[in-house]
C-alpha cells in the first residue's frame, strides 16, 4: 500500500559480529536475554514496499507452496534439498515462494502464503527457482542477515570470523522501485552471487553467514541448482535436469 | 506459436528477453555502429554462408539472405526469376508494411541518410537481414545510430531464415508478424526509443493487427493478458521474459478500437522527448480525454470486455475476437464471495457468484476509493453462459455495506473489481457479496461499522456510490422490476 519506501529501523541497521548481539545498546530491539533463542527483533518491522512486492514477486492468493524439502546430513552438515521448482520457467511467477526455517535437528518447510510471510518471523529463507530471500528488510518482517564470505571456503569457515557484518534485504529503492541485478533477471538480493552463468546456472560454491533472528549463526553454500548434472555444469556449461531443485550444504557455526 | 522478437540472453533460466529499442539503444550506445548480421554479432551470418541481397520493388527495403550455409534461407524460386521467392516476400511485404504505417499517420523510421551514416548495408534502403535464429527467438529490431535530444534511433532489423520447426500457420503469416512488429519498433525509435517495454511491445503487437487484421501472433499474445488481470497494466513481471508486455496489446487494440488509430498515433507522438520527462499513462490519460472520454470508463469498460471472452462471448459488446481468447483467470467462487484483495491500478479482480436468488448485499472494510465494482448476469444463469451487460455499477469509498439489489433471480453473476485510474498503489479491502449476514462478516463488528441514528438502529458509514451502469441494456423501470434497489439500507 506504500507508494514510497519509509525505511524500517531494522534495514538501516546491521550487525556486526565482534558485537554482542545480546548487547540493547548495540542492537536495539534485542531482548537481552543471554538465551541465543531470544529474538533480535521481537517486534516484526512492516516490509516498507509490500504493496510493490506482492505485485512485483510473490502471489496473492493465498496459496501454499507445497515444494518437497528435505534435510539430511553429512559429516557436521546439514544437506537441505528444496524442490522451488513450481512453475518452471515462465510461469514460476504464478506460483508461491518456498520458505524454509533453520533449526538445530535440520531444515524445513514452513507452510505460509507469500502475503502470510510477509506478517511472519517463522520462515527464515524463501525460494524460488533461483531466487533466494531472506526474511529481513525488504524481503521480510524479520531480520535474518546475510553476509557473502567470497574469500573462503565453505569447509574453512568453522568459526564466525571477525568483523563481519551483515545485510538485510535490500533491494527496493527509496521509491520502492525494485532493484535489478546486472542481467535483468533476479533483484538485487542479498543471496547475489550464489550463481553465475555462461551457458547455463552454475553455482559459484561462495559461502555465506546467516545470522537468525535468534542470533544463531550459520554457513552455508548452495551446492546445485539442478537436480542432477550440476558438475557438467560448473565445469563444461552443460545444462543440468531439473532446475529449481536446490541442494544447500549448511551448518551452525 | 512462437513470440516474436525474443532473444535468448545469458540468464539463470536461460530465459528470453526481447530486443527493445532501449535494449538497441543501449547496445548502439557501447558501440555506436553495431555489427550487423553480416559482420558477427549474437545472431549473425558464419563464415559458411554465402550472403547476397534483393531489393523491393520501390528500393525502400533490402533484404540480405543466405543462398548456402548456416543461415541459408528457403531458396524456392517458383516464378523462375532468379531470387528466392521468401526473400521477396519479406522485402514486398516490409515495404507493404512501412506504406502502411504512413497511411494510417505514423512516421516513416528514420534512415541512415537521415542520420548522416552512409550507405551502410550497401544502400540508403532499410536493411532487413534472414539469420537462423535456433529457436531462442525469432526477429529483433537493432538501432544503428542515436540521437539524443529527441532520442530517435536508425535501424535494422534481423528474422528468422527460413522458420522451420517454428509454430507460425504458414510463411505469410511469419512474414507479416516478423515484419510488421519489428518496423513497428524502427517507427517507434523514430518518436523515443527509451520507452517502456509494456508500451514498446504491447503496441509493436498491436501493430501486427494494424497491418493484418487475421494476425494470429495478435490473438496469442493478447490473449495472455486475460492470464494475469490482477496485475498493473504498466507492471510486468520481472525478468526478461515479459509476455505480460507483449499481451497489453490487448488494451491497445481496445484503444485502438474505442478511439481510433488516430488516438494511437497521437499517444506516439505525445511520448517524444520535448524537454520534458513523460509518463506514458500520464500521456494515455491525456489522449484518452482528448478524445472524448476518460480513462475510468475505457478501463473500466475494458475489464468488462475481458470477461466477455471464450465461452462468455456473444451477450454483451466485446472484442471483435472475443471468442478466440480468454476466458479470464477468477479469483474466487461461490453462494457467497468474501476476498481481501489488493486491487492493482489499471487492473482487474473477476469473482463468481452462484446466487441463490433474493437480495444482494455488498460490504468492505477498508477505503476503496477509485474501484469500480460491476455485477453482470450470463445467459439463462448457468456457469457456462454468456455474460451480459452490467445490471449494477457501483464505487465505493469508505467502509459500508449496502444493498446492491433487492431481489435478483438465482443464477450465476459475475462481479468485476478495478482500480481504474493511475495510482501509485492497490487499494487493499476486504469485501463481501452475497446475503445480510455475508455483508456483516466484512465488518469487525457493529459498532465499529455503522453510525446509529436516531432511532437506535445502526446506519451503514460511507456513501454508496451505486449507480445502473450505463452500458446496461436495461432502463431503470426494467431495474426496478428486477429488483435492483441501488441504494442504502438499514441493517435489519
Amino acid at each position: 500500500m506504500k507508494a514510497h519506501k519509509l525505511l524500517p529501523l531494522a534495514a538501516l541497521l546491521t550487525f556486526g559480529c565482534g558485537d554482542d548481539p545480546k548487547d540493547d545498546t548495540e542492537n536495539p530491539g534485542e531482548t537481552g536475554d543471554s538465551d541465543t533463542t531470544a529474538s533480535m527483533c521481537p517486534e516484526l518491522v512492516p516490509v516498507a514496499c509490500e504493496d510493490d512486492l506482492v505485485q512485483d514477486l510473490l502471489t496473492d492468493d493465498g496459496d501454499v507452496s507445497d515444494g518437497a524439502v528435505t534435510t539430511t546430513t553429512d559429516g557436521d552438515d546439514f544437506v537441505t534439498v528444496v524442490d522451488a521448482s513450481a512453475g518452471g520457467m515462465n510461469q514460476a511467477a504464478n506460483n508461491p515462494w518456498v520458505y524454509i526455517r533453520f533449526d538445530a535437528d535440520g531444515a524445513s518447510r514452513v507452510d505460509i502464503s507469500d502475503e502470510d510471510a510477509l506478517e511472519s518471523a517463522e520462515w527464515h529463507m524463501g525460494l524460488r527457482r533461483f531466487l533466494l530471500r531472506m526474511n529481513s528488510g525488504d524481503g521480510g518482517p524479520s531480520c535474518v542477515g546475510i553476509s557473502k564470505m567470497a574469500a573462503y571456503d565453505y569447509a574453512d569457515l568453522t568459526e564466525e570470523p571477525s568483523g563481519v557484518t551483515y545485510q538485510l534485504e535490500d533491494f527496493y529503492s527509496e521509491s520502492c522501485e525494485l532493484q535489478m541485478d546486472g542481467y535483468g533477471m533476479s533483484p538485487t538480493f542479498a543471496t547475489y552471487g550464489w550463481w553465475a552463468y555462461s551457458a547455463c546456472v552454475e553455482t559459484t560454491m561462495v559461502p555465506f553467514l546467516i545470522q537468525l533472528d535468534d542470533g544463531q549463526v550459520l554457513k552455508l553454500m548452495v551446492e546445485a541448482y539442478y537436480g542432477s548434472g550440476q558438475d557438467d555444469c560448473n565445469t563444461s556449461g552443460a545444462a543440468g535436469s531439473d532446475s529449481g531443485l536446490l541442494t544447500l550444504r549448511w551448518s551452525f557455526l | 506459436m512462437i513470440v516474436a522478437l525474443l532473444l535468448v540472453l545469458a540468464s539463470p533460466a536461460s530465459a528470453i528477453e526481447c530486443l527493445t529499442p532501449l535494449l538497441a539503444q543501449q547496445r548502439a550506445l557501447f558501440n555506436p555502429m553495431p555489427t550487423r548480421p553480416t559482420e558477427g554479432g549474437m545472431f549473425s551470418f558464419e563464415d559458411d554462408d554465402v550472403v547476397e541481397y534483393l531489393d523491393s520493388e520501390d528500393g525502400s527495403v533490402r533484404v540480405h539472405y543466405s543462398v548456402s550455409g548456416s543461415s541459408v534461407t528457403i531458396l524456392d524460386d517458383d516464378d523462375s526469376d532468379g531470387l528466392p521467392d521468401f526473400a521477396q516476400l519479406v522485402a514486398a511485404t516490409t515495404a507493404a508494411v512501412f506504406d502502411h504505417y504512413e497511411s494510417l499517420g505514423f512516421r516513416r523510421p528514420l534512415g541512415e541518410e537521415e542520420m548522416g551514416l552512409g550507405e551502410v548495408g550497401g544502400s540508403y534502403a532499410f536493411d532487413v537481414y534472414l539469420v537462423d535464429f535456433a529457436g531462442q527467438g525469432d526477429g529483433a529490431f537493432s538501432a544503428d545510430s542515436c540521437d539524443s535530444q529527441p532520442n530517435v534511433c536508425s535501424g535494422f532489423f534481423m528474422m528468422e531464415n527460413d522458420f522451420a520447426g517454428y509454430g507460425y500457420s504458414n510463411l505469410t503469416q511469419a512474414v507479416n508478424t516478423l515484419t510488421s512488429h519489428e518496423l513497428f519498433h524502427a517507427v517507434q525509435a523514430a518518436y523515443e526509443a527509451e520507452s517502456p517495454v509494456w508500451w514498446s511491445e504491447g503496441t509493436a503487437t498491436l501493430a501486427e493487427r494494424l497491418f493484418d487484421p487475421d494476425s494470429e501472433d495478435f490473438i496469442h499474445l493478447a490473449g495472455y493478458y486475460l492470464d494475469d488481470t490482477g496485475r498493473s497494466l504498466d507492471n510486468p513481471p520481472t525478468g526478461p521474459v515479459p509476455t505480460f508486455a507483449y499481451a497489453t496489446a490487448l488494451w491497445w487494440d481496445f484503444m485502438n478500437v474505442r478511439l481510433g488509430t488516430d488516438a494511437i498515433v497521437a499517444l506516439q507522438q505525445a511520448l517524444e522527448w520535448d524537454g520534458a520527462d513523460k509518463d506514458t499513462l500520464t500521456e494515455m490519460q491525456a489522449v484518452i480525454e482528448a478524445n472524448g472520454s476518460d480513462l475510468a470508463t475505457e478501463w473500466s469498460t475494458f475489464t468488462q470486455w475481458n470477461l466477455a471472452t471464450k465461452f462468455r462471448a456473444g451477450a454483451m459488446e466485446s472484442h471483435e475476437y472475443a471468442a478466440e481468447i480468454g476466458p479470464i483467470d477468477i479469483s474466487a467462487m461461490g453462494a457467497t464471495l468474501e476476498d481481501d484483495n489488493r486491487f492493482y491500478p489499471l487492473a482487474a479482480s473477476y469473482y463468481q457468484l452462484q446466487h441463490p436468488g433474493g437480495e444482494l448485499w455488498f460490504s468492505h472494510d477498508d477505503d476503496a476509493t477509485g474501484v469500480i465494482f460491476t455485477l453482470h448476469p450470463v445467459v439463462d444463469g448457468t456457469e457456462s453462459g454468456a455474460v451480459e451487460p452490467a445490471l449494477v455499477e457501483w464505487t465505493p469509498t469508505e467502509p459500508a455495506w449496502f444493498q446492491v439489489a433487492e431481489d435478483l433471480d438465482a443464477g450465476i453473476y459475475w462481479l468485476v473489481g478495478t482500480q481504474a485510474r493511475i495510482s501509485d498503489s492497490s487499494q487493499k479491502f476486504l469485501f463481501c457479496l452475497g446475503d445480510a449476514a455475508q455483508a456483516e462478516i466484512c465488518l469487525a463488528a457493529p459498532g465499529d461499522t455503522g453510525a446509529t441514528d436516531d432511532t437506535g438502529d445502526s446506519e451503514p458509514p460511507g456513501k454508496c456510490g451505486c449507480t445502473s451502469a450505463p452500458t446496461a441494456p436495461v432502463g431503470l423501470g426494467l431495474l426496478a422490476m428486477l429488483g435492483l434497489t441501488l441504494g442504502w439500507r438499514r441493517r435489519e
